[in-house]
């Protein structure tokens, strides 16, 4: 088979979230020209709005989000001046995932993320 | 690195311009990528383009210095683009309809070219460097502005997509029952029509239907998925669905629209050559600079056809005692202005060119003085006309055949040999791959 192209970029991560307390998943553009368009299913909710670009969304509390939370997210950088797509996914304001790519590589990139959010 | 090989076959006619004439290329009207290798006029083996001020002092220190002296690099060009040096933190929207000012500043280029075979009129060769500044004033119009939002529309829709279906994907994959790709088609079957449905993105029953029979065929060729290569399998049947909703093809056209954007751009360029005909650092001369103002306008840029006009001002002006020292005999004027035309269209494979250019050239030569001790110049004068006709057909994605016809203006060396009919066909070889290149070296 020929050499396969990458297009998916799969993350795993974990999140230590109390029942009571709200997770809002955010996405913060890093590089010039950068494009985000993200969408979210968490264990209860297959219906969260896409994210646009730099965007922020309420995902419940921690005891609504015991199994996994899914995210994908398509990075876009037509801008040949750019060398490398970097975005921010934060939950809480903390950075769970940096991804980093060159643009030489995948200029039109998907980002998967399985979020877990265990219980303190 | 693409490496091109030109490859002459053949000068149809006894004017065809000396291959060995560095000085001589032909001069096409549209203002040069490279300034600097422009008046050079060399093709320069290396071509660096650092991304970054520390790359860019990498970059001279490595080639234009050897145990502490400074050297003339072989054939080597630099070209550095300071804006896009750091990161300049702009939106695609900010990226895409820049002010006039933010597209000068933007498209501001600086580059530098060297020579060790620059010739001189008796074929001695000498070094040289070429300094040169570029930049480009883009004005796009209402056309250009609602081409660009269709396809950002269309690219949106197809991320949603895409994402939808990568979360359906994720949660499959993670169910335990599904092994195979048979177990995974079954899983992904009605939630993927239900999906494409929703979003409106096939306008009937018919044409869903249409594309997951073709999408299921086509998972056959996947690789076997397995416990342990889910990573592998979600690439390969992600790639699959791109190809199936034709994003691929719709951002493959984007972007070549942005390289071909309708409307109206200003090009400007300057350049100085520097030679050192002794090939001693202590002796040189500045005999040519040339400035370029190119404004063109694109009629239509869409996936196959590009129609556009190009006008053109080009002043070149020379250092006379240095052509009258290193080119004796050959006819060089101070001031030379060219102005003119040029029409160039894309057709699919094929691509014409055809340019009409006027130049007026001039040189003031000093006298002596009248009784009264005003200096006294005679003026000579010089009109000329080039026209050209280029064709270039691609034979195929690697090859490219070049049929270039007319009169060139009278060259410095050679001056009667303006005929210019030459077939030429480029080849191009592909860039490495991942797999056949080592990493760890």
């Amino acid at each position: 088979m020929a050499d396969q192209e990458t297009i998916v970029y799969p993350y795993e991560c974990n999140f230590t979230l109390a029942d009571n307390a709200a997770a809002t998943f955010e996405v913060a553009i890093i590089s010039s020209a950068t494009t985000a368009t993200t969408d979210i299913a968490t264990p209860t909710n297959n219906d969260i709005p896409t994210l646009i670009n730099n965007a922020s969304q309420g995902l419940g509390n921690g005891a609504s989000l015991r199994g996994t939370t899914y995210v994908s997210s398509t990075l876009t950088c037509p801008a040949g001046e750019v060398e490398q797509i970097e975005v921010h996914f934060k939950v809480n304001g903390t950075v769970i995932v940096n991804h980093t790519n060159p643009t030489s590589v995948q200029d039109r990139a998907q980002v998967t993320i399985k979020i877990k959010f265990p219980a303190p | 690195m693409r490496i091109l090989i030109f490859l002459l076959i053949t000068g149809l006619a006894s004017g065809t311009f000396a291959q060995d004439d560095t000085q001589e290329k032909l001069q096409r009207l549209t203002a040069p990528t490279s300034p600097a290798s422009a008046i050079t006029g060399m093709q320069p083996t290396t071509v660096l383009a650092p991304k970054t001020l520390n790359a860019l002092e990498t970059a001279l220190y490595n080639n234009f210095t050897d145990a502490g002296s400074i050297v003339i690099p072989k054939d080597l060009a630099i070209e550095f683009t300071p804006y896009w040096s750091r990161n300049p933190h702009i939106s695609l929207s900010e990226y895409l309809y820049p002010t006039a000012w933010q597209s000068f500043l933007r498209n501001a280029s600086f580059s530098v070219s060297s020579s060790q075979s620059f010739l001189l009129g008796d074929s001695t060769k000498s070094n040289a460097l070429g300094f040169g500044a570029r930049t480009s004033i883009y004005f796009g119009g209402k056309n250009d502005r609602d081409t660009i939002e269709n396809y950002r529309k269309q690219l949106r829709s197809a991320d949603i997509l895409e994402n939808k279906f990568a979360l359906i994907r994720m949660q499959t994959l993670d169910n335990p029952a599904v092994q195979s790709i048979t177990d995974f088609m079954q899983s992904i079957n009605q939630p993927l029509k239900k999906l494409i449905g929703n979003l409106s993105f096939f306008d009937s029953a018919a044409e869903i239907n249409q594309f997951m029979e073709a999408f299921c065929a086509d998972t056959l060729e996947l690789p076997k998925l397995t416990a342990s290569n889910h990573d592998e399998f979600s690439n390969a049947i992600a790639g699959l669905f791109r190809k199936h909703i034709l994003s691929d093809q719709v951002y493959a056209h984007f972007k070549k629209y942005l390289v071909n954007r309708q409307g109206f751009s200003l090009d400007l360029a300057l350049a100085s050559l520097l030679n050192f005909p002794t090939n001693n650092f202590e002796f040189s001369y500045a005999p040519k600079n040339a400035l370029w103002i190119t404004p063109t306008y694109r009629f239509f840029a869409t996936e196959n056809h590009v129609l556009k006009l190009l006008a053109v001002y080009r002043y070149e002006w020379y250092n006379i005692d240095y052509y009258k020292l290193y080119f004796p005999g050959s006819t060089v004027y101070q001031n030379n202005h060219d102005y003119g035309i040029s029409l160039a269209a894309e057709f699919k494979k094929c691509s014409v060119q055809a340019e009409l250019v006027g130049r007026s050239s001039s040189t003031e030569t000093p006298l002596g003085t009248d009784a009264e001790g005003n200096k006294i110049y005679t003026k000579k004068r010089s009109n000329d006309v080039q026209y050209l006709m280029v064709v270039n057909y691609r034979l195929t994605d690697q090859a490219i055949l070049t049929f270039n016809f007319g009169n060139q203006f009278n060259p410095v060396i050679n001056p009667k040999r303006t005929l210019v009919s030459t077939l030429s066909v480029n080849f191009g070889f592909g860039s490495p791959k991942k797999s056949s290149v080592n990493l760890a070296k």
